[in-house]
């Protein structure tokens, strides 16, 4: 319903702006730079995990995964695929709380193909601290149970090789071991975004 | 993703805003302003125990730290651009009185827990429970951790918290926190 002051403030602006052509190329600037903070602003949300400035190499890890075997990052990243890292603990709320998600986002990345069997993008996550009947425990807990490699960096090796200072902190490595992406602290990995940033590391 | 006072979207802001003014007083107190967000909670010793005694220590190895006043920090990064360094170091505690305190670092922690015995697995679960000493946050990253200053329970505490952005410095204080019984 229009009132009689919204008429009138349109009446007001209206010839406001064929009497004064100064306020109409304002309102045009102003409405340019609305625009080009709202898409800035869109861009930066479209990207919930950071981009890094200047791309580094991972370092090396070999862990042993909950049966044992040692893993290497390296080998994983040799076949060719992006790998999403994160650091994680059972105790960690944060982290607990994204680990559901970032079992979804295993299963998204799994349809994004294979390369001689391999996946071209995968989730590793490496467990800070814990034991194997501890991280059993818990990960019986989550719906959907991860399905991912988990690691156990029971001497906190492998996070301090990474730098990483606060739990959980993620990394998404690309085909050549280079760590491109980071998040510090809980993500919802279902967000869309996440899974375009990863699949757009693929070669 | 977390469920306390903070909005990923304008039409989420506006209502966890209402939904926040509503909400009774509690012991966290919470702030936002320049880019940044802040939630800082006083831990009782009680939970504080059963925290660290689910993570392999004995009563009395994590007596001293629970003797301690405990705050649980959490602090994100809530610029749209910019990111922001911080090094805890810098933070200024104060009591009531104009007396300074700072926190115990966490090597220090760690390195007397060592020296008393305590073993790697509870030792581990510590050192990555504790607020970050030094991090770069870039937009939307976020840190939870404990700290842990040197006073009694029921003591009242102001703190100024600085950090970096784009090579500037900023703050922001928050007062009466009071140590948890």
């Amino acid at each position: 319903m229009i009132d009689d002051k919204t008429i009138f403030d349109q009446a007001w602006l209206k010839s406001d702006l064929t009497s004064r052509p100064w306020l109409s190329a304002f309102i045009g600037l102003f409405l340019l730079a609305a625009f080009g903070h709202a898409q800035a602003a869109g861009k930066d949300h479209d990207k919930p995990m950071n981009a890094v400035a200047n791309p580094w190499q991972a370092p090396d890890t070999t862990l042993p995964d909950l049966d044992g075997t040692a893993q290497s990052l390296s080998q994983l990243v040799a076949k060719g695929g992006v790998v999403v890292v994160n650091f994680w603990a059972s105790w960690c709320p944060p982290c607990r709380e994204e680990m559901a998600s970032l079992a979804r986002l295993e299963q998204t990345l799994r349809k994004a193909g294979d390369r001689d069997g391999q996946p071209l993008a995968r989730v590793v996550a490496i467990n800070v601290g814990e034991d194997e009947n501890t991280v059993f425990s818990f990960l019986g807990e989550i719906d959907p149970m991860p399905d991912f490699a988990i690691l156990l960096d029971q001497n906190s090796e492998a996070v301090d090789a990474w730098r990483v200072r606060g739990l959980p902190t993620t990394y998404v490595m690309d085909g050549e071991g280079k760590v491109r992406y980071r998040a510090i602290g809980g993500r919802d990995f279902d967000q869309p975004q996440i899974a375009r940033q990863i699949k757009d590391l693929i070669q | 993703m977390p469920t306390k006072c903070w909005p990923t979207e304008w039409w989420q802001s506006l209502g966890l805003t209402v939904l926040c003014a509503l909400a009774p007083p509690a012991l966290a107190q919470s702030a936002s302003q320049q880019g940044v967000s802040v939630e800082i909670t006083p831990l009782p010793s009680e939970q504080v125990t059963a925290f660290y005694l689910n993570r392999g220590f004995s009563e009395s190895e994590i007596e001293a730290y629970r003797s301690a006043c405990v705050f649980s920090v959490i602090l994100r990064n809530t610029h749209e651009t910019a990111p922001l360094t911080l090094d805890q170091s810098d933070w200024q505690w104060q009591q009531a009185d104009g007396q300074s305190v700072k926190p115990k670092p966490t090597d220090q922690w760690l390195a007397e827990m060592r020296e008393a015995g305590i073993a790697k697995g509870p030792r581990v679960a510590f050192r990555w429970a504790q607020f970050p000493a030094e991090q770069t946050y870039h937009p939307k990253d976020w840190n939870q951790g404990m700290l842990a200053l040197p006073v009694a329970s029921g003591t009242e505490l102001s703190v100024t918290l600085r950090w970096q952005r784009s090579g500037q410095p900023q703050t922001l204080t928050r007062h009466s926190l009071t140590c948890a019984p």
